[in-house]
Order: C-alpha cells, then sequence, then structure tokens
C-alpha cells in the first residue's frame, strides 16, 4: 500500500476492509498492526473501532499501532479509556510516548486539572520524560511549580529531556535549591531530636528515606544549573553509597557549585553523626522542635509534601501517645482516601475508646 | 492447597504499615524501600491454617512466597525435617520471581497465620513500579556478589 500504485492502493485497501471487519480476531489484530505500519496520522478511525474490540489481543495491538499513528484523538482516547481505568497501562505508556507531540496536549489536560489521582498523574510525567520534546520540557517546568508534591518525579522527568535551566530562569532554581537544603536541615532536626527523646524507629527511618529524597532532588536541581555530566557524576558517586564514593561526590559538589550552597549542602549531606552537623547548622535552623511539632509538621505538610510512608509512620507511632492532640490527628487519618493512613486513624481512635 | 484455611478474624488483622514492617525483615526485600514495599504490601493476602494443615507438597508448582506471621511451619521431604519455620521466617521467595515446583513440603506445626504474595499480581506491580524490581534486582547483585566471594576464596 506504502508504495504501491493506485490500484496497489485499491487493491490492498479492500483487503484491509475485510480484515478489518473480519470475525476472526486474529484477521482484525493483523489489521491494527497494519494500521500501525502505516502510520498515516488521518487514518485514525479504525483504530478507535479496534481499541474497543472483545478480543484482548486486538485491543493490544491496536494500542501498539495508536503510538505509531501519533494522532491526538488516539491519544485522548487510550489515556481517558485506558490508563485512567488502570487498563493496559504499560502498553499505553509506550504508545504516548511513540505518539510524542501528539499525546501533549490531553496529557497536559490531566495533569492540570486536580480531580485525577497522583498515581497516574506519575505515569503521565514519566511520559513526558521519555516524550522529551521542547513542549514535554515546558509543560514539566511548568509542573514544577503546580505539583510541588510531585516535584521529585518531575525533576527526574527533565533530566530524562536532558534538560538544562535556560540562565535568565536561573535564579529560580537556585531558590528552589534553597528551599531544599532548608528541608533537608528541618529533617535532620527531627530525626536528631526523635532520637534525642522519642526512638521512633519508622518514623526515624521514614525521614531518613525523605532526606535521600531530598538529596536526590537537589542533586538533580544541580545538573540543570550547574555542570550537568560532573553533577551526574557526583549523582551516582551517592546511588552507589560507599564511604569513597560519597567523599568522591562531595568533592565534586565542593568545587563545582558556590560557596554558599556547597557548605551548606556538605554539612547536611557529609556522613557523620546526625547530633554533630545539627550543631554545625544552627545558622540555618533555630526553631525549636518537639514531638508533637514534628508530627503536625509531617502530617500537615506544612514545610514539606511528606510521602505516605512518612506520615503513615508519624500516625503509627502516635498509637503510643496520650498527649495532646492524638485524637485530631486520628480523626483526621481516618478521613482519608489513603488506607494506609486511614486504617491507622481507625485503630488510634479505637483504642482510645477503650 | 488445603480448604482449612480461613479469612483471620478481624480483630486481630495487621495493618498495612505492619506488613510493610513485616515485609522489611524477608531478605529478598531487604534493598527495597519501605516506601516502595508500602505498594507491595497491597497485593498481600492473610491466610489462616489450622495446625497439622499441608500448605503444600513437594512437587507441586510454585507460584507464590509466605511470610509467618504467627505459628510455626515444618518444611519437609516425608517424614525428613529440614527446618522449622517460626514468626517473620519466610519460605518460597524464589517462587515469586520464577515458576518452579517445590523442592518440600511445608505442614503447619500449630495455628498460623501466614501473609503470602503471589506472582502475577506482583509481576503485575512490578511492570507498573520500576523501583519494586530495582529493589530486588539490587538484592540479587550483592547475593551474587558475595557467592563470587566465596567461589574466589574457596578457589584459592
Amino acid at each position: 500500500m506504502k508504495s504501491g500504485g493506485i490500484s496497489a492502493v485499491v487493491a490492498a485497501g479492500q483487503k484491509l476492509l475485510q480484515l478489518l471487519a473480519s470475525s476472526q480476531a486474529s484477521e482484525r489484530e493483523i489489521a491494527a498492526a497494519i494500521i500501525g505500519e502505516l502510520g498515516v496520522r488521518s487514518f485514525y478511525k479504525p483504530l478507535l473501532t479496534l481499541l474497543e474490540d472483545e478480543d484482548d489481543d486486538v485491543v493490544a495491538t491496536a494500542i501498539e499501532a495508536c503510538g505509531k499513528v501519533k494522532n491526538e484523538k488516539l491519544a485522548n482516547f487510550l489515556i481517558h479509556n485506558f490508563l485512567l481505568q488502570g487498563k493496559h497501562e504499560k502498553l499505553v505508556m509506550d504508545a504516548l510516548a511513540e505518539s510524542g507531540d501528539a499525546s501533549i496536549q490531553t496529557i497536559r489536560h490531566v495533569l492540570f486539572d486536580e480531580s485525577f489521582s497522583r498515581k497516574y498523574q506519575l505515569k503521565l510525567i514519566l511520559v513526558l520524560g521519555r516524550i522529551g520534546s521542547a513542549k514535554a520540557v515546558n509543560i514539566l517546568e511548568e509542573l514544577i511549580w503546580k505539583l510541588p508534591a510531585m516535584q521529585n518525579n518531575v525533576f527526574h522527568a527533565l533530566n530524562n529531556c536532558d534538560f538544562v535551566s535556560k540562565p535568565e530562569n536561573r535564579r529560580e532554581y537556585r531558590e528552589l535549591i534553597y528551599r531544599y537544603l532548608g528541608f533537608a536541615t528541618r529533617t535532620l532536626f527531627s530525626i536528631n531530636e526523635l532520637e534525642k527523646q522519642h526512638g521512633d524507629k519508622e518514623l526515624i527511618g521514614a525521614l531518613y528515606l525523605e532526606m535521600n529524597k531530598i538529596r536526590d532532588s537537589v542533586m538533580l536541581l544541580f545538573s540543570f544549573v550547574f555542570d550537568k555530566e560532573k553533577m551526574t557524576k557526583a549523582r551516582n558517586g551517592f546511588a552507589i553509597n560507599k564511604k569513597e564514593n560519597i567523599a568522591n561526590a562531595l568533592e565534586i559538589i565542593e568545587i563545582e557549585i558556590p560557596m554558599d550552597i556547597s557548605l551548606w549542602f556538605i554539612r547536611i549531606f557529609e556522613p557523620g553523626k546526625t547530633m554533630d552537623k545539627c550543631m554545625q547548622l544552627t545558622a540555618h535552623f533555630n526553631e525549636t522542635l518537639t514531638y508533637p511539632s514534628i508530627i503536625d509538621d509531617v502530617l500537615n505538610e506544612k514545610n514539606y509534601n511528606y510521602h505516605r510512608w512518612t506520615k503513615a509512620t508519624a500516625l503509627y507511632s502516635l498509637l503510643n501517645y496520650k498527649g495532646e492532640g492524638r485524637t485530631a490527628w486520628m480523626q483526621q487519618a481516618q478521613k482519608e482516601n489513603d488506607i494506609l493512613l486511614k486504617e491507622i486513624g481507625q485503630k488510634g481512635l479505637a483504642t482510645a475508646e477503650i | 492447597m488445603s480448604a482449612e484455611h480461613t479469612h483471620h478474624k478481624k480483630e486481630e488483622r495487621l495493618l498495612l504499615i505492619e506488613k510493610v514492617l513485616l515485609l522489611k525483615s524477608v531478605s529478598l526485600f531487604e534493598e527495597t524501600p519501605e516506601t516502595v514495599l508500602a505498594e507491595v504490601a497491597e497485593i498481600l493476602d492473610e491466610e489462616d491454617f489450622a495446625a497439622g494443615t499441608q500448605i503444600f507438597a513437594e512437587g507441586d508448582v510454585a507460584q507464590s512466597m509466605y511470610v509467618i506471621f504467627k505459628g510455626e511451619v515444618r518444611i519437609h521431604k516425608g517424614d525428613v525435617t529440614l527446618a522449622v519455620l517460626k514468626k517473620n521466617d519466610f519460605f518460597g521467595e524464589l517462587a515469586l520471581l520464577a515458576t518452579e515446583t517445590r523442592s518440600a513440603s511445608a505442614t503447619t506445626e500449630s495455628e498460623t497465620f501466614l501473609l503470602k504474595i503471589d506472582q502475577e499480581p506482583f509481576y503485575e506491580l512490578m511492570e507498573s513500579r520500576v523501583e519494586v524490581a530495582k529493589g530486588i534486582i539490587k538484592t540479587l547483585c550483592r547475593r551474587l556478589r558475595a557467592q563470587n566471594e566465596k567461589t574466589v576464596v574457596q578457589n584459592k
């Protein structure tokens, strides 16, 4: 059909129509594959029909074909009828990524509409990172400010696009780096306070995981603003998590990053005791933290968007807490949609009644 | 699988967070952060067995991993006991990654409460959350490295 004359196109077209109307699923699957191979943007309607086929293999082949046809209407159908329904997720994500800019408008709509679940928004952020076009990068940059809870995922997606910030935007990114170092400092002081007083192993562990995530975000931000290659090398050093690799990573940061940032970063993330680090960081943090203030900060996301696991560990530690505020926190958790938090809230209230 | 297993009594149910903490103690998941295990915990099934119930027999097709929350499980070949597993012990972890036949039988010694992960939902989760696979790959790499080092030492 692609290279033949008019008569070949007509004959092949007729054969394709027969395959599309066939009662045999295997023949409809072939039709879907052929439409994909043709890759004609305007020839999308038959795929809309095949996407609703009763046979799962036909649907799967039609989804793959959508990636090759690269049509906006198909991308919209894939997102609303499959991805947001939790069906054929991986195939759909591959097809959307292959569709490139044809997927962008619908993805943008879902990402900027707060009624859609965070779970699916995360998947679409990943797809944008795979598309990697200028339009995808623009949306991701907007998302940094629009979806603060997903900033780390957005940074990863931008990193996949080999993103480097424009010189006129660098100030904003540097401010963001400062904010993250502020979050890290607060988290470190929270860990220190918990280690000193309460000793909630799970909550402390969760806060250390938050520290790793903050470090990862800062490293990605460094790579958007400073020498990308060297920052990637430093980030990999932290990922290996061995003494000598961490030392090399810190050395790169000391050399490459301006001192006002690098010194602060090194004091927070160099190996050592939390208590000693906090003593060195008093210039950056002068609040007095208590167990209830830490719990309040985590559960109400006062300074940072904590992971659901961190919130769960904070609630779990409250099960043994007798002080003020316990009931209010448990009532709040009981209303959550997230079962991880909800059931701790329920247990907390049930045990309070006893 | 025996018909004697029942759903665990509601008041004794584990919270999801407790399932995560239990999973973290399984060596296969030791490199997987709890933030990711919180999703693995959602696909765990809870199963209760009376004492003396056979969980599986040698030669059965294996597609599940079990973690003991309460009770004791005897791993045996016929009458020969290979091990008696207790709370927080786990068995069948490799069956989670590749279908194989059970190399021994497992029978409860006392009333037992198990958490079970089936291969199919676990594979689906790995497909949508690459971090789950990353954690397991890290653990397997670490084991392989340790095994290689052991082999080198033995060959010296």
